[in-house]
């Protein structure tokens, strides 16, 4: 097979209505149709990958409308590996500048939100640091070391109630009204092998971002904005779901 | 040339996670699992539990699905690390990839496409394979694709480009029956001469998989879709083959649609059986006159 038959079969697999009819053989009446499966394959393997992805950004929409949007996305950002879970990245950001959207403008938070899951359920493992009631003199230490975010951890910050808006999807809960639609901070991350979603407040995300680049507790206890009962209370919580590991 | 594959005999699952308890439960009740390599890409979590509490428990084999092999561009060396990464991990009995490309001018394309079978292309070909099974460090096999179309630029058999293959590259073949069936069905070929032209000792693994069919006017398609029970005709040709060339490990590929456990399970006995005895078909996998 040439380049140039390759680039004439490609094109015709992302074109519609283009068959390279030149490619078969002269009597084979029925090219189009085989062409066809083909085609039919890039593009359903492609909005699957996106489907299986973004399982509540598809609820949201509605399965018709999200196969209408992913066939739009696969045009403008196709996948550019055969790793199908590494795909759609750029989705939040495309429904973000996506016109018909445009009065829906958490639906790209979502999107975020679930790319954050996907990428945490296959990020790498990392030994659990261990904290234990029984334990207080390793604590103490630990306070000391400079710890930052395990690789699965993300957080999110959203001007919607986005983890509202997310569970009401997964767990059926009440959606959020106009009358309590707040900002809303998620933390996504893997708990052990849990795949782990929580809202988070204001301080919970200051002492997480305090902590991103690799420091120490104690020295998170000590930021002004931090009262030492509830600043450690808080810090214990993030301890016991393991989202930090230990700085390199 | 790269040592050969062992040679194993029984019959194994494309490993879903959802089969996960049930095989670890019961692990004698399959011969070795196989997954879909690229699914396995990733750092770290809960797949990668599953797959090493499994992989101490049966054989593995990793099958690749993308790293287009019949391409014309350089092999993706990035992706050809991460197999072998993941080579090391779980040191895979058997290790697969396709007579097929999947991606273009640095887009992925996501299906098994055709490759046009002559000298140029085998070259071609024949040192991807090398390449490949010089960074494993191992022989690969090479699965026949499921064929919706003839290329006119084509000058050989699919199965002499095979056997050429092989002969070049010292890779193994995986034979799936099933793309067998189907690409002879929709090119008007004939699976025994297909079956006859294959160096038998050559092939390493089967796979068998459901076909679905598919109507265009008057033109009758079969489509390789991973989504069904084997039919009957599937089954045939594998009798076909173990009375021809004795038994091989046999995978039962089942990827969407899944089935219970129990129904996955039965087939895996109908492959299992028939290996036992290929000139008396089961009652109960369903062999009929159809």
């Amino acid at each position: 097979m040439t380049p140039m038959t390759l680039a004439a079969f490609a094109q015709g697999l992302l074109l519609p209505e283009t068959v390279p009819l030149h490619l078969g053989e002269a009597t084979d009446a029925g090219f189009a149709a085989r062409f066809a499966i083909h085609r039919n394959n890039v593009r359903s393997a492609r909005i699957e990958a996106l489907r299986q992805g973004f399982p509540v950004l598809e609820r949201l929409l509605g399965a018709e409308y999200f196969t209408a949007l992913a066939g739009v996305f696969i045009q403008q950002h196709p996948p550019r590996s055969a790793v199908f879970h590494e795909y759609g990245a750029e989705l939040a950001d495309f429904i973000e500048a996506f016109p018909p959207l445009a009065q829906l403008n958490y639906l790209a938070d979502i999107a975020r939100l679930e790319w954050a899951r996907l990428s945490a359920f296959h990020a790498a493992d990392t030994p659990p640091l261990e904290v234990d009631s029984r334990a207080l003199a390793s604590f103490a230490d630990l306070v000391e070391i400079p710890l930052c975010w395990s690789p699965s951890v993300s957080l999110l910050t959203s001007a919607h109630p986005l983890y509202r808006l997310w569970a009401s999807q997964v767990d059926q809960l009440e959606a959020p009204g106009a009358q309590d639609w707040l900002p809303e901070s998620v933390l996504v991350w893997r708990q052990g092998l849990q795949l782990r979603t929580e809202p988070l407040d204001e301080l919970g995300c200051r002492l997480l971002r305090h902590m991103q680049p690799g420091r120490s507790l104690a020295s998170a206890l000590a930021l002004p904005c931090v009262s030492s009962q509830e600043g450690l209370l808080r810090l214990l919580g993030l301890l016991l779901w393991q989202v930090f590991q230990r700085a390199e | 040339m790269h040592a050969r594959s062992p040679r194993l005999v029984g019959a194994g699952v494309a490993f879903k996670p959802m089969y996960f308890d049930a095989l670890l439960g019961d692990p004698q009740r399959v011969d070795f699992i196989e997954i879909h390599a690229e699914n396995y890409f990733g750092a770290g979590g809960v797949l990668h539990a599953q797959l090493a509490a499994l992989r101490e428990q049966m054989p593995l084999s990793v099958h690749g699905v993308g790293l287009s092999i019949g391409g014309s561009a350089p092999l993706d060396k990035g992706h050809m690390q991460r197999l072998k990464h993941l080579c090391e991990r779980y040191e895979p009995i058997l290790v697969s990839e396709h007579l097929a490309w999947s991606a273009h001018a640095g887009e992925y394309l996501g299906d098994l496409l055709p490759v046009a079978y002559h000298a140029q292309s085998l070259e071609r070909v024949a040192a991807h394979v090398q390449q490949l099974q010089d960074v494993l460090g191992r022989q690969v096999l090479i699965e026949n694709p499921a064929t919706y179309l003839r290329l006119a630029e084509s000058e050989l058999t699919e199965a002499e480009f095979i056997r050429q293959l092989c002969q070049s590259t010292g890779c193994g073949i995986l034979l799936d029956l099933n793309n067998l069936l189907v690409s002879c069905h929709n090119c008007a070929d004939d699976p025994q001469k297909y079956l006859a032209e294959l160096p038998s000792d050559q092939v390493l693994e089967l796979h068998l998989a459901g076909h679905a069919r598919v109507q265009h006017a008057d033109l009758e398609l079969l489509v390789d879709e991973h989504g069904s029970e084997i039919a009957d005709a599937t089954w045939g040709l594998y009798a076909e083959w173990l009375a021809h060339a004795g038994a091989r490990p046999c995978l039962i590929e089942w990827d969407r649609h899944l089935p219970s456990w129990s129904v996955l399970a039965a087939e895996v006995d109908c492959a299992r059986t028939l290996q036992c005895n290929p000139l008396m078909l089961p009652r109960d996998c369903g062999w009929g006159t159809a």
